[in-house]
């Protein structure tokens, strides 16, 4: 039985764990886009500050891999899947096939059409990639600009103002939530990071990043002009999902899944934060995330792909620590 | 290649298999519903001839201007130069605006009066092709329109943001200035009155298009601040729109409901949502459609239905009841109990599709006649701008055919021989050139086009870009040498050793491609892979490879 892995994050290599302990000689093989071995995403911040180190960031050893005989293939890119003939097709033209096939490429941050003819001047605050960059640039940072939502934006924006940098963030809504549901918090988020002294321009959007003699100049739609020496932005996060586009998998905005993390095809499975359900308790589809959803659907996943009966039960929330204040967050809208 | 006769240097051929050559070998052309030439303005553009780009385009496509804006370009998905590991598809819907923009002339024919009438209900696009057609053959034309302008859902379901009444009008003036005569603000309304134009008419086309909205049915629909996507799109575009607005949630997954959400923004709405019953993926709009839309930060919600509108006291609008759907494995759709949810809003609008006027409808019956037809979306229900350009040219046929007594026109296959066709491998690695676009800040003008154009030079540089498959490369096996030197010299892996060849009677040529010397039974080049270098023609040392153009053309049967 092969059983081939898109994505090697946490919900992946621990699916492809799970698999290897409940049948040794299953084929197993990961296929990943990064050039790094698996890691935390989650404890990027942490590496960034120096809290921890970078092997501390590590999630899976090769001599882990290799005692299990689960194969990492880094840096390769899925570019199709064709179900009716359980392929897959690698980036440089590789068919490789499957039995089961686990899609777990998490999410993504992306530009959309106004701000993508300056990508070279912005970055992303995503994986060990940026982050190792970040972290060469950040002794000639002081002024950081910010636009983007999700719990990841609101992590950047705190880690920078930790780190002493002086913060502007850009919202095209009327108050600061990054897209999370306020109550989730205590106290008023907007209110708590404007006292902490990061600056909150609402009600804007950045339509140009250009570099200037003092680093980068931005401009917004109401024609207010910032001077910054960084710009993160993304307009949206999203699933990695790209190269499902041309199959019959069905998606919302993640791939939808069933209780078990089945797909809408025959053998195609699903996990982690690439994945929308429907859940029953909120009432609405929503996509999951952090570490202990990865793990867990990670674990559900590899199980029913080996046979197992195996349910998802949907977490509630996950909390953070913010600056000392808690916030709760359930999913990303 | 079977050829019949000789016309300006071309062979002129019949042959059903030269027809299928373009059909396989042309695959932009082909999916065009009106057959538009497509490498062959684009090489004039390449040139930098505007002029005989928008000549050869407006052949087929009497509507460049309108067309290279709105067309829904079913040319691009299937140009060769998308195909896997070859990069983007050639930007052909903004190409053909350059023609538009640069090249436009007037149509310069010489026009015989045959002295016989043609009435065409709707000015629309289906309508004015038919006119563009019929009036080319001598006939003299009428329109009634019953708007005060002519262009149809050109002009009033289009925003002026991605289509300016001026493009429309220009357009619309190369048709009239071949001695089409269009009447505005005349309604025809039912069988009577079409009756009456009949008696003063040879012939009557019915063009009416899909003026009236689709309604449903839903409690609280006719709250205040309710609208109907069409009737939205028409007020805003005869400025008969004077409220203010600040939520609005729109449910479609159609280009009126796109066109909504971006007019909504334009006319000052804060928040925008679109909501959809089923997937993103199987709205009628394109990618494009989508990311232009989502830049102006419009959201969408998919897999949920409207199930009451919601209004305070006084009947005026305040949000939508929505559920949420689940997707079956039949793909069809169904609501998730108890996942009701409400959103707030102060204006609704339904863009769930169009449909004809159902006065005008009842005259389908009388369609039997010899001289009475129906056209565009009128006849085949709501569709896009190039379909119906493509239909009011099949009435126009369809009329002439019974009107003359000719036996109807035959498609005929114009080949030229050629010694080179002035493309260079270079271009396959030129990047796809974006769209120029107005400014973010400014994008809440609300005429004021998005899309501002190509360049001279940026529709150079993207022609260049062009595969020009309606070249056809063949080697000569006759004379032939083996020598391998076109295999040295191609720059990708577009021409082959084959071994059993067949050629079957519907003109597959079938082989089998082979390393191995001894069974090689010709050398011979994949027109698919080809990307029309030239490189195997000037290494050629005896001069067997030759390049044809391939044309296609109509032809009246006598």
């Amino acid at each position: 039985m092969k059983h081939v892995i898109i994505g090697a994050g946490v919900a992946g290599i621990t699916a492809a764990r799970t698999i290897k302990e409940l049948d040794s000689n299953a084929e197993v093989v990961v296929i990943g886009d990064e050039l790094f071995l698996p890691y935390r995403r989650c404890q990027l911040t942490e590496f960034l500050c120096d809290s921890i180190q970078r092997d501390d960031l590590l999630f899976f050893s090769i001599k882990k891999l290799n005692e299990l005989g689960i194969k990492l293939r880094k840096g390769e890119y899925v570019k199709s899947i064709v179900p009716s003939e359980k392929v897959i097709k690698l980036h440089h033209n590789e068919v490789m096939h499957y039995d089961k096939l686990l899609i777990a490429t998490g999410g993504k941050p992306g530009l959309g059409l106004v701000l993508r003819p300056f990508k070279k001047h912005i970055h992303f605050y995503y994986s060990l990639y940026d982050t190792l960059i970040l972290k060469e640039k950040l002794p000639e940072i002081h002024k950081c600009t910010v636009s983007g939502d999700g719990v990841s934006c609101l992590d950047l924006i705190c880690i920078l103002h930790n780190l002493g940098k002086k913060v502007t963030y850009i919202t095209r809504g009327e108050r600061a939530t990054f897209g999370l549901e306020e109550d989730d918090f205590e106290g008023d988020l907007h209110e708590f990071l404007e006292k902490k002294g990061i600056e909150i321009i609402t009600g804007e959007q950045i339509v140009s990043v250009e570099e200037s003699n003092q680093g980068y100049k931005v401009e917004t739609i109401q024609q207010k002009t910032l001077t910054t020496d960084i710009v993160f932005a993304w307009d949206f996060y999203k699933p990695n999902i790209s190269f499902i586009e041309g199959s019959a998998i069905e998606k919302k905005l993640g791939i939808l899944v069933n209780t078990h993390l089945e797909t809408s095809e025959k053998d195609i499975y699903s996990a982690g934060d690439c994945v929308e359900i429907y859940h029953p308790i909120i009432k609405d589809y929503w996509i999951n995330f952090g570490l202990p959803n990865a793990l867990e659907q990670g674990r559900v996943a590899g199980m029913n792909m080996s046979g197992q009966d195996e349910e998802y039960k949907i977490r509630d929330t996950i909390t953070f620590n913010l600056m000392g204040k808690s916030l709760k967050a359930r999913w990303w809208k | 290649m079977k050829t019949g006769n000789e016309k300006d240097g071309a062979f002129v051929s019949t042959d059903k298999l030269d027809r299928k050559w373009i059909d396989v070998n042309i695959p932009c052309s082909a999916a065009c519903p009106a057959m538009t030439d497509i490498p062959g303005y684009i090489q004039a553009i390449a040139a930098g001839d505007y002029e005989t780009a928008y000549r050869i385009n407006r052949e087929e496509n009497i509507l460049p201007g309108v067309l290279g804006r709105v067309c829904d370009r079913p040319c691009e998905p299937v140009c060769r130069h998308g195909r896997d590991g070859l990069g983007e598809p050639v930007s052909i819907c903004f190409l053909k605006r350059a023609a538009a923009d640069y090249g436009m002339e007037p149509v310069n024919r010489e026009i015989r009066s045959n002295g016989k009438t043609v009435c065409i209900i709707g000015a629309g696009p289906a309508g004015l092709t038919a006119a563009n057609d019929l009036a080319l053959k001598g006939y003299q034309v009428t329109i009634l329109e019953q708007f005060d302008q002519p262009g149809g859902m050109l002009r009033y379901g289009i925003p002026q943001f991605r289509l300016p009444n001026d493009v429309v009008a220009e357009d619309v003036k190369s048709i009239t200035d071949l001695g089409v005569t269009i009447k505005t603000n005349f309604r025809i309304e039912g069988v009577e009155e079409i009756g009456k134009l009949r008696k003063d008419y040879d012939s009557v086309i019915v063009a009416g298009g899909c003026a009236n909205p689709k309604q449903t049915t839903l409690p609280g629909i006719d709250s205040m601040g309710v609208y109907w996507g069409l009737d939205f799109m028409i007020a805003a575009n005869r400025e008969e729109l004077d409220k203010s607005f600040e939520n609005v949630i729109i449910i479609g997954g159609g280009f009126t409901a796109v066109d909504c959400t971006r007019m909504s923004y334009r006319m000052g709405a804060k928040k925008i949502t679109l909501a959809y019953r089923r997937m993103k993926k199987d709205m009628y709009v394109g990618k494009h459609e989508l990311e232009v839309m989502e830049a102006e930060g419009i959201d969408t919600i998919s897999l949920v239905s409207a199930v009451t509108v919601l209004s305070n006291n006084e009947g005026v609008v305040t949000g939508v009841e929505f559920i949420h759907n689940s997707i079956n494995e039949d793909r069809s759709i169904a609501p998730i109990e108890g996942s009701e949810f409400t959103m707030d809003a102060d204006t609704v609008i339904f863009a769930v599709g169009q449909e004809a006027d159902e006065k005008v409808a009842e005259t389908e019956s009388a369609e039997q006649e010899t001289v009475f037809f129906i056209a565009g979306d009128f006849r085949n229900g709501s569709s896009t701008v190039i379909e119906a350009v493509a239909d009011g040219r099949k009435v126009a046929r369809e009329v002439h055919l019974k009107l003359s007594g000719t036996k109807g026109p035959k498609e005929t296959i114009h080949i030229s021989e050629v010694n080179d066709t002035g493309r260079k491998r270079d271009y396959d690695f030129i990047p796809a050139q974006p769209m120029d676009t107005t400014h973010m800040r400014d994008r809440q003008i609300k005429n004021r086009e998005v899309e501002t154009g190509y360049s001279k030079e940026k529709a150079i540089t993207e022609a260049k870009r062009c595969y020009l498959c309606h070249y056809n490369y063949q080697i000569d096996i006759s004379r032939c040498i083996y020598c391998l030197a076109c295999i040295d010299v191609m720059p990708v892996d577009c021409i082959k050793m084959a071994k059993d060849i067949e050629v079957t009677e519907d003109g597959n040529l079938n082989y089998i491609e082979t390393k191995t010397w001894s069974e090689v039974e010709a050398i011979t080049i994949d027109n698919d892979k080809c990307i029309r270098c030239g490189n195997c023609v000037r290494a050629c040392p005896v001069d067997c490879i030759s390049i044809s153009k391939y044309k296609l053309g109509t032809e009246e049967k006598k």
